[in-house]
């Protein structure tokens, strides 16, 4: 077991942190909601310039280890560009296709599908690849601040996107997701250290002490799952079973680390001047799209059952003849 | 970066499941019984082991190991636990007692102890918990009182398993009051089961037979040659053996198996019940990754509080989360022992999972370790 990231990949990590620093961290993502220009006139251009735009998740390692890795510090500010919809799109693919969304049946809205000329959605139920087609400008609602209306049509051009891709895309969603929630615990264990109340501070007490552990538990396994499932999938070992328990993991961390830290951050959590409030809001549409908890737990239960699931001791597949939850 | 435990791991693992299939009957339930055809299943396995060197395969050649990697070892702790531990309280020797004697013993300690460990053939218990000193064990307090002969011990240690088969005690008892810290002031013995004074009560429990008892000491002697390590510093070896202890018991791998052989059985239950199978699967698996992260980091000398405790937690968690699930998806069938196979033991592990967020301490402990960690991280 070598659990070493590439250091190319660590260099990168830390330029994009350095770089979304310099923007003003979670700053940014305040300003492109004021101002929604501030994602191609400010963001892009500064992870062009890095290069993550160009980075393939199923490329070579180092390229791969690169990707996650920006996605990652990307995360970390819910900086407010797309790049996991652009790095889901495999290489073979660029430029004729600029971001790749998995949908769930129609979608209505899709974050900051504004942006792309050429996007393309992939059913997660096998049902093809539409094109997003009509799309207005972004949208701004609390949980869904860079929502743009699409239209999903036929007429992709017969593209077809590999299986590896679409899982991919679940882990990319699940690094972004990492980078937010480390933030998150990060913020909460200061506040604790530095809020006082009955003379001292709240971190000597157990109940905020507890779900300080908890959060951290939540977001370290959430990296164990996506650096996990990163793997299986550049080894091609992975099914959608794979993708979808890295989604619930997901699901579950970030349910358990927002909530544990609002509770602990108290009202100056819900204000907007906080980054914890931002970067909820900021997280949710990635939460909710294509599907929430529910879902994922019903196509994941499908998974199984059609794929079976590694462990020490795996789970065989069944004869597929369960019911659809 | 590369996630697998290696060619060797895997090899160690196919080797353990032939050979636990060929020695472990159908209806294997775990060495804690008085059946005698347990007792000869247990020493077969250990016998095997041992003769396979397997049973000491992380420990140094010079003590009759094998030197295996730390991913060999994690494999065969997966395995047999897995297995319901079919090494019996044997597994306390292998994994703790005898390299705490590698790291603090004298020779003629070593000498003493170290062969019969790694023959499967010493039983230990370990005397740390007292009535007042459980999860805050620095406030341990069974009195150790010098005389010109070395010491005399009497007192009383609590939730020792093991206790009534063991043959020796890893004791640790106050043999002096500093008042700079409490940690200071205690003197680890080891101690025959046999010395005179020493008495066990067996405390009937719901998780079985072994698990819970107390020993009393009254007037219990003890000199120079008992002690291991340095008078008054037994802090140290303790900090050491629950260093051996963070990582814990792959909690998660018998869980895996439950869940692998439940699979066939949960097709058939109600879609809420698929679903939390589905969910638990998930947790297993990251139980499972965070233990082995902990694992490695322990191997590169950066193992935290956060990293060790963390996987803790999510072990223990996960223990209770499928024991309940078991029993729920199978139902009033599941409520009485069984002889065909884990699932039908689903009973008992349920009524041992029980303890899985008390035992080697609490969950609020590593809760408060795990905190503490994050929150130096964040001052930095």
């Amino acid at each position: 077991m070598n659990r070493a990231w590439a250091p190319e990949a660590r260099d990168l990590q830390s330029a994009v942190r350095s770089s979304l620093a310099g923007l003003g961290g979670v700053e940014l993502a305040r300003a492109a909601e004021e101002k929604a220009a501030v994602r191609v006139e400010q963001l892009r251009p500064a992870l062009e310039s890095l290069g993550v735009l160009e980075l393939d998740p199923l490329g070579e390692e180092v390229e791969s280890s690169a990707a996650v890795l920006a996605v990652r510090a990307c995360g970390e500010v819910v900086a407010p560009y797309p790049v996991t919809r652009v790095l889901s799109v495999p290489a073979a693919m660029r430029p004729g296709v600029d971001a790749l969304y998995v949908v769930d049946g129609c979608a209505g809205f899709l974050e900051h599908a504004d942006l792309f000329e050429q996007a393309i959605a992939v059913d997660a139920n096998g049902g093809g690849v539409r094109r997003a087609a009509n799309r207005s400008a972004a949208v701004r609602a609390p949980l869904d601040p860079f929502g743009a209306a699409v239209d999903l049509v036929d007429g992709a051009g017969g593209v077809a996107v590999t299986e590896s891709a679409v899982l991919m895309s679940y882990v990319l969603d699940a690094f972004w997701i990492a980078g937010a929630l480390q933030t998150v615990a990060t913020d909460a264990a200061r506040y604790a250290t530095q809020r006082r109340q009955f003379g001292k501070a709240i971190a000597t007490f157990g109940e905020i002490r507890w779900r300080l552990a908890d959060i951290a538990v939540a977001v370290d396994g959430l990296d164990e799952m996506a650096t996990f499932t990163w793997f299986q999938v550049r080894r091609g070992r992975a099914s959608i079973a794979d993708a979808l328990a890295v989604r619930l993991a997901m699901l579950e961390a970030a349910g358990s680390v927002l909530r544990n830290a609002h509770q602990v951050l108290g009202a100056i959590g819900l204000c907007e001047e906080h980054d914890l409030t931002v970067v909820d809001r900021h997280v949710t549409p990635t939460l909710i799209r294509p599907f929430g908890q529910g879902r994922t737990v019903a196509l994941l239960v499908d998974a199984i059952d059609r794929f079976g699931y590694g462990g020490t001791f795996d789970v065989a597949p069944g004869d597929g003849s369960i019911p659809t939850i | 970066m590369d996630l697998d435990l290696g060619d060797p791991a895997d090899a160690l693992r196919a080797r353990l499941r032939e050979l636990l299939t060929e020695l472990l009957p159908d209806d294997w339930a775990g060495p804690f019984s008085d059946d005698p055809e347990v007792r000869r299943v247990v020493r077969s396995v250990l016998d095997r082991l041992a003769d396979e060197r397997l049973l000491t395969i992380d420990w140094p050649v010079e003590y009759g190991g094998a030197a295996a990697s730390v991913w060999e070892s994690t494999v065969l702790r997966e395995e047999m636990w897995a297995h319901l531990e079919p090494r019996g309280p044997q597994y306390m020797g292998l994994s703790w007692v005898g390299p705490t004697l590698m790291a603090f013993g004298t020779e003629a300690q070593k000498r003493t102890h170290l062969p019969p460990i790694a023959a499967g053939r010493r039983i230990w218990c370990q005397g740390f918990s007292e009535p007042e000193a459980g999860s805050d064990l620095g406030s341990l307090s069974l009195p150790a009182t010098a005389d010109d002969d070395g010491w005399v011990i009497n007192g009383q240690k609590i939730w020792t398993s093991y206790a009534p088969i063991a043959d020796w005690c890893f004791l640790a008892a106050r043999t002096s009051h500093d008042v700079r810290s409490k940690n200071r002031g205690v003197t680890i013995f080891l101690l025959p089961m046999d010395r005179a004074g020493i008495s066990v009560r067996p405390i009937a429990s719901m998780m079985g037979e072994q698990h819970l008892n107390e020993v009393f000491f009254d007037e219990v002697r003890a000199s120079r040659a008992d002690v291991l390590g340095e008078v008054d510093e037994g802090w140290q070896v303790i900090k050491y053996v629950l260093n051996h202890e963070r990582v814990g018991i792959p909690r998660y791998a018998r869980d895996e198996r439950l869940l692998a052989e439940l699979a066939e059985t949960t097709r058939d239950a109600d879609p809420a019940s698929r679903a939390d199978f589905a969910r638990a699967l998930v947790h297993a698996r990251t139980a499972r990754l965070l233990n082995h992260r902990a694992i490695a980091l322990r191997e590169q000398g950066g193992l935290t509080d956060r990293a060790a405790s963390g996987a803790r937690i999510a072990s223990i968690q996960l223990d209770q989360e499928v024991a309940g699930l078991v029993l729920d998806i199978l139902g009033p069938a599941g409520l009485r022992p069984g002889t065909d196979g884990l699932l039908s033991h689903a009973e008992d592990v349920y009524r041992y999972a029980r303890s899985a967020t008390i035992a080697s301490g609490t969950i609020e402990i590593q809760r408060m370790l795990v905190a503490r960690s994050l929150m130096q991280e964040a001052k930095q």
